[in-house]
């Protein structure tokens, strides 16, 4: 499973490309940037790669998930900082389903 | 003389022109007087007389004989295209109709005792005082459609003044306030009236060709898909004058491509809502969507970016909804517009803004910009809520061919990149081979779209 969510985050990174100033650099594996310091996506660039993991996730694994939530927003160590913690919340969402 | 008797001498002094063309039937000014006696006589032998009364029909000889008689003999008549018997009785308890008047396939007219009463205020007092009036349902884009009443000689009166007569083309239907229009336009006017046998852009082409139609009003929905289904170049549209447009914002693009391909045509924006009626406005020319009113015959005025309205053929209150009319009689439109001197531009209803983050944008802006991307047939924009945004943008794509959603993606963002501000790009695609458009060729509400887009996104 975790490589499946690895690849669909790599792809919504991809397909995010043309928007951004400069590609985000995935050079570091899953300790990448995400959001926050360092990070080349604002809130819309976030708002955007999740929604297009959201549907990934349901066409490839036929799960329906909702990563944006009050847990995720409010969590002390934020899901969407790298690769690796969206990663992991998305495997931790969909195990609870 | 009241307009209604104006009206019928016309009729009378035009005897030998044809009236109107359907698939079915043609019929002079002569025999439409004739028609009107005979419903006349049938709608005594049913008393309607002083009531209301729901008249179920589309365009048909049947159906304008009916509604002229009924007017005369001071009857409220609400209007009704759709004929499934759960909607009908829907329609007859929400306007308190005493009767239903259904027209049939064959022109028959069936007269129906509802036994409810009518006691809406402005319903009854027309009633007591056997004026004449209609009732015209909006669209509403979620529950029930609003019901407004009309004086019927408000909206006559408009027509009395005689203009240039023209074989028009009806594409709005009879219970729609721009189809009211038209038809009233080329009645006053003594001019010949097409009706298409369905709104296909195919039927209502060839309909234009063989008929020699000089006008038509339709939607931008509908432009569009003459453009889009090569109809515009299929058909001989040479006979045309004028198109009039409305219902929907009209995307620049558009304008540009039909005033190319019909060079000879008059485009112009017509402006009105079920409530207002069709309001006395033009483009400030066929390639501008700015529009000018006619201020001899109306009052405008502008609270807080959206339009107020204050004209004689408003309607005179809703029966399922409380007054919308400021206290000093404007009609607040719920349109955002533009003002620059003494033009207009309406960007929307307020209603379909979308707020991302704070930015606001009308669907139409972004449609305008994504239909000119390759390969897309037809586009709809909508607001999607998100936790993080508080909106975002969604849209839903016709497509061409066949295209992988990711790989349209990565080239939607390629287009979008240097068009559009970050804050109005789609961030939520669906690609669906469904209609985006609904069966009267209005592009889908917000509502529906909506709906639309996060039902797909359940079903993949």
């Amino acid at each position: 499973m975790n490589q499946t969510i690895s690849q669909i985050i790599q792809t919504a990174i991809d397909a995010q490309a043309p928007l951004l100033p400069v590609p985000i650099d995935t050079s570091q594996g899953e300790a990448t940037p995400l959001f926050g310091p360092g990070s080349v996506l604002d809130s819309l660039g976030l708002v955007t790669l999740i929604l297009n993991i959201e549907e990934m996730v349901e066409m490839q694994m036929g799960v329906a998930i909702t990563i944006v939530s009050e847990k995720a927003m409010s969590a002390y160590r934020s899901p969407f900082a790298t690769i690796g913690s969206l990663a992991e919340f998305i495997t931790s969402l969909i195990q609870k389903k | 003389m009241n307009t209604l008797c104006e009206l019928f001498s016309r009729f009378e002094a035009a005897k030998e022109k044809k009236a109107l063309i359907t698939s079915k039937e043609e019929m002079t000014y002569g025999q439409l007087l004739a028609k009107i006696q005979d419903a006349d006589l049938l709608a005594r032998k049913y008393s309607c007389v002083g009531i209301t009364v729901l008249l179920v029909g589309d365009y048909s000889s049947s159906t304008i004989a009916c509604l002229l008689a009924l007017w005369r003999l001071g009857n409220v008549v609400a209007l009704c295209c759709a004929a499934q018997d759960a909607l009908v009785n829907e329609r007859a308890h929400l306007v308190q109709a005493a009767r239903v008047i259904k027209i049939g396939e064959g022109n028959q007219i069936d007269i129906f005792p509802t036994g409810i009463e009518t006691s809406h205020p402005i319903l009854s007092d027309m009633n007591h005082r056997k004026e004449a009036g209609f009732v015209i349902f909006s669209s509403g884009s979620t529950g029930q459609p609003k019901a407004s009443i009309h004086s019927a000689y408000a909206m006559l009166d408009k027509h009395v003044l005689k203009k240039r007569c023209f074989t028009s083309i009806s594409f709005l239907l009879f219970d729609h306030i721009g189809g009211f229009n038209t038809l009233f336009y080329v009645l006053f006017n003594v001019g010949k009236l097409v009706i298409p046998a369905s709104r296909s852009p195919d039927v209502v082409a060839q309909a234009i060709a063989q008929h020699r139609v000089e006008t038509i009003t339709a939607s931008p929905t509908f432009l569009n898909l003459l453009v889009m289904s090569g109809a515009l170049m299929r058909y001989d549209f040479s006979s045309l004058k004028v198109i009039n447009y409305g219902t929907e914002p009209m995307p620049e693009s558009l304008l540009v491509v039909l005033t190319q391909q019909l060079p000879w045509v008059r485009f112009s924006q017509a402006y009105g809502l079920s409530e207002t009626g069709v309001m006395p406005a033009k483009s400030v020319s066929s390639l501008s969507t700015w529009i000018t009113f006619d201020k001899e015959q109306c009052n405008i005025r502008i609270v807080d970016g959206l339009l107020e309205v204050k004209v004689k053929t408003s309607m005179l209150g809703y029966i399922n909804a409380s007054s919308p009319f400021t206290s000093d009689g404007y009609f607040k439109t719920g349109d955002a517009v533009q003002q620059e001197g003494d033009r207009y531009r309406v960007l929307g209803r307020q209603s379909d803004l979308i707020n991302v983050g704070g930015e606001k944008v009308y669907p139409n802006e972004i449609e305008n910009v994504l239909r000119n991307m390759p390969g897309v047939l037809e586009v709809a924009v909508t607001a999607l809520e998100n936790p993080i945004m508080g909106q975002v943008v969604g849209a839903a794509f016709k497509l061409q061919t066949t295209e992988k959603l990711t790989s349209f993606r990565r080239r939607l963002y390629e287009f979008c990149h240097q068009r559009l501000p970050a804050s109005y790009i789609p961030r939520k695609i669906l690609i669906t081979d469904a209609l985006l458009h609904t069966a009267r060729s209005k592009k889908l509400g917000a509502f529906a779209l909506q709906s639309t887009l996060i039902k797909e996104g359940e079903m993949v």
